[in-house]
């Protein structure tokens, strides 16, 4: 099936798009939120859990404007062109790649210009829950800056209990004609974030959604701890110590991430401090270190009484 | 209160998407303009219970302001007990009462106030005793009465222990989700609690200064750095009477003596730095080298495939020789600019600033020599509302995107 409407997502990607506040939006409808029920129950309305994408609210007669069959037109073009890429790749067979101790990949590398789209801010205000808003711009060093302002105080509408939340979300890696593929980091050990933080707690997300609905929200999580001030700092995070989680749960049946199955790489701020953040990050990498081999690093045996 | 909810929108689709769709998906998604949040009343069950809450808000709200601590906390929980201590009617209420106050008694990290709330609730009378009554989640207004204090808990970063494990068996049991949630803490908890490589005290110092060199020795990972805190009382041109905690390091030392006297030197800021909930502002001085700014941005280096695959015909002709030695270059000279000090001080003014730069300048003398640059700009902090033109305006000026920009991209 093709997730369309996750497709969708990534056309929208804007360099320094602002989210939040109510009244930085300019012209496009608000978001719409899901129904509080929706949060009760198992029912899985789409692969975002019911919260709409502003591109959803186009006019349905916008796709007869000239710009939008242009655009298709590219579209189209692109598509064939990076599938004629694909099919000259496959046929080329390359032999399999090995890895020696040391070896780091790319995996977004924000030197690269062709990295500076689709990273997409999303915070609790697009859907009116909230106050926060946040923004990803570049710097003149070619390096990513995620900055905004966390405001914890929840809106008054008889419903929310708590805000605070402001998230980011690093570009799919997209097949031709916009189908998103997974990463394959298979016999990589580490993830390597190269940042400089404001000694606040993030919290790296691994994607991992699943076939059914009930795993569309699936994460591999670790926090992201920073240390502030002007110092690069490099990160090297084990993928064994990533736990499992659903919408933000640490869930009771945990397992080693599948490194072939991660679909996005997000980070998000929700430390429960308000003011303001800055996150810069110059590349997301992948690592090989061949002397460490923890395939998980909680406990595994499983309980006698299930109910705990 | 109510006003600020927005009507309902509907939302139009295209008829070809809503066919596309039904292939895809349950056709409940049709209905989204009357599957979509819309605001109702409280009932009246919920607003007596709101005013309830209010009203026992007052056992805290009646202690003055300067006598609000942990003693005053306890009082205000006696009294409330002292009133009713067998019946506890409206024991749920005063707990959210209490939830509400913490912050503002400075209790929020205690574990024993925690243990001082919970133990509000009656024991015996909520545990389940047979299997109906666990599954169906006995009690449930009471439970979730106890999983908010627990959550209350794990905002602050709480960890429960035994004792907090033995009142919860005595007032909901074995069985009920306060137990899961409060076992799920103990076991999670403790696995983080030390986790972050560059730790902060639990409890922050009172004293800024304290704070300020936390802040310095945490972000500087050279391990000769020195932090000094400066009294600007004693520079006499000094306006703000004020401290100011520095950082510098013996390499930061050299390289400010090795600097070229004709260019300038640069104090930028103001940059933010938590510690916890504490949010400080931080300043640098900093020097850009003229190779560093010709240079542009760092290129990207090639992926290792490419470097892989390449043959190195040097290597192919002759033997591998050293091409060139050069020094590894300070922790301090980062690639947009070498870092040279950095400081915190109590008012963050611009003159507190020039106070800093001439205690730096007795011990650094080539300061004093070189022309140097202030570059500050203030964060921002303000969460006001702004009108939909102001944004345009703004967003205008500052080159974010239009809706006009979306043109050309591509609905799908």
């Amino acid at each position: 099936m093709l997730p369309w409407r996750l497709a969708t997502a990534t056309a929208s990607g804007v360099v320094g798009r602002r989210t939040g506040l109510a009244g930085r939006r300019t012209s496009w409808s608000p978001l719409q939120r899901a129904p509080a029920r929706w949060a009760q129950t198992f029912y899985e309305p789409d692969e975002r859990g019911g919260y709409r994408s502003f591109i959803e609210y186009e006019n349905w007669y916008d796709r007869f404007r000239l710009s939008q069959i242009k655009a298709r037109y590219r579209w189209y073009l692109r598509g064939f062109r990076t599938l004629g890429q694909e099919l000259r790749k496959y046929a080329r067979l390359d032999p399999m790649e090995y890895l020696r101790h040391g070896d780091v990949r790319m995996v977004h590398d924000l030197r690269n210009a062709a990295e500076h789209d689709s990273w997409i801010v999303t915070a609790d205000s697009d859907y009116d829950q909230g106050r926060s808003w946040g923004e990803f711009s570049i710097t003149q060093h070619q390096t990513g800056v995620f900055s905004g302002i966390l405001n914890q105080e929840p809106v008054k509408d008889g419903h929310t209990k708590a805000a605070g939340y402001v998230n980011l979300r690093a570009p799919f890696v997209l097949r031709s004609f916009d189908r998103i593929d997974l990463h394959d980091w298979q016999g990589y050990t580490h993830m390597v974030v190269k940042l400089r933080g404001d000694g606040r707690t993030y919290l790296l997300n691994l994607n991992v959604p699943g076939t059914f609905d009930v795993t569309w929200a699936d994460t591999y999580n670790y926090p992201l701890y920073t240390r502030g001030g002007p110092y690069w700092q490099i990160e090297r995070i084990p993928f064994s110590k990533f736990f499992f989680g659903h919408k933000g749960r640490i869930q009771d049946i945990q397992g080693a991430l599948d490194l072939q199955s991660v679909r996005n790489i997000g980070i998000t701020l929700a430390d429960g401090v308000d003011g303001p953040f800055r996150l810069e990050i110059e590349y997301i990498a992948v690592e090989y270190d061949e002397n460490y081999t923890e395939e998980f690093a909680y406990e595994m045996y499983g309980v006698v009484d299930k109910y705990h | 209160m109510f006003s600020m909810v927005a009507p309902q929108r509907r939302v139009l689709y295209p008829a070809w998407r809503l066919t596309r769709r039904a292939f895809h998906r349950a056709p409940t998604v049709f209905a989204v303009g009357k599957d979509v949040f819309s605001w109702r009343p409280p009932s009246d069950l919920t607003l007596r219970q709101d005013a309830e809450v209010v009203r026992k808000t007052a056992y805290f709200d009646e202690v003055k302001k300067d006598l609000r601590d942990k003693n005053a906390f306890r009082h205000a929980i006696g009294s409330f007990l002292a009133r009713d201590n067998v019946r506890r009617a409206g024991h749920v209420e005063f707990i959210y009462a209490a939830l509400k106050r913490v912050q503002a008694f400075g209790v929020h990290k205690d574990l024993e106030t925690y243990k001082d709330i919970m133990n509000i609730f009656p024991k015996g009378r909520f545990v389940a005793h047979n299997m109906w009554q666990v599954e169906f989640m006995h009690y449930p207004r009471h439970q979730e009465c106890g999983l908010d204090v627990l959550c209350e808990m794990e905002k602050h970063g709480v960890v429960p222990d035994f004792e907090m494990y033995h009142i919860v068996l005595n007032i909901f049991g074995e069985r009920s989700i306060v137990m899961r949630k409060l076992k799920r803490m103990n076991y999670w908890f403790p696995k983080f609690r030390n986790a972050n490589p560059y730790p902060i005290p639990f409890f922050l110092p009172n004293d800024p200064t304290e704070k300020a060199r936390l802040a310095l020795e945490r972000m500087c990972p050279d391990v000769r750095k020195e932090v000094t805190v400066f009294q600007t009382e004693d520079i006499s041109e000094a306006l703000d009477k004020t401290w100011i905690a520095s950082l510098m390091c013996p390499d930061q030392r050299k390289l400010i003596s090795e600097h070229v006297s004709d260019k300038p030197l640069y104090v930028d800021g103001e940059y933010s730095v938590h510690l916890r909930e504490e949010f400080l502002k931080y300043f640098i001085l900093r020097d850009e080298p003229q190779e560093l700014l010709d240079a542009g941005p760092t290129p990207a280096p090639e992926p290792y495939y490419e470097l892989d695959c390449r043959p190195d015909w040097d290597l192919f002709f002759k033997v591998e020789n050293p091409k060139e030695y050069a020094p590894l270059p300070t922790l301090h000279e980062q690639e947009d600019g070498n870092i040279l000090a950095i400081c915190i001080t109590g008012t963050s003014s611009q003159d507190s600033l020039r106070s800093w730069l001439s205690c730096l300048a007795r011990t650094n003398p080539r300061i004093a020599q070189v022309p140097i640059h202030f570059r500050i700009r203030s964060i921002q902090m303000d969460t006001e509302i702004i009108t939909e033109e102001q944004a345009a305006r703004e967003n205008e000026a500052s080159g974010f995107i239009s809706t006009k920009k979306y043109d050309d991209v591509l609905i799908h």
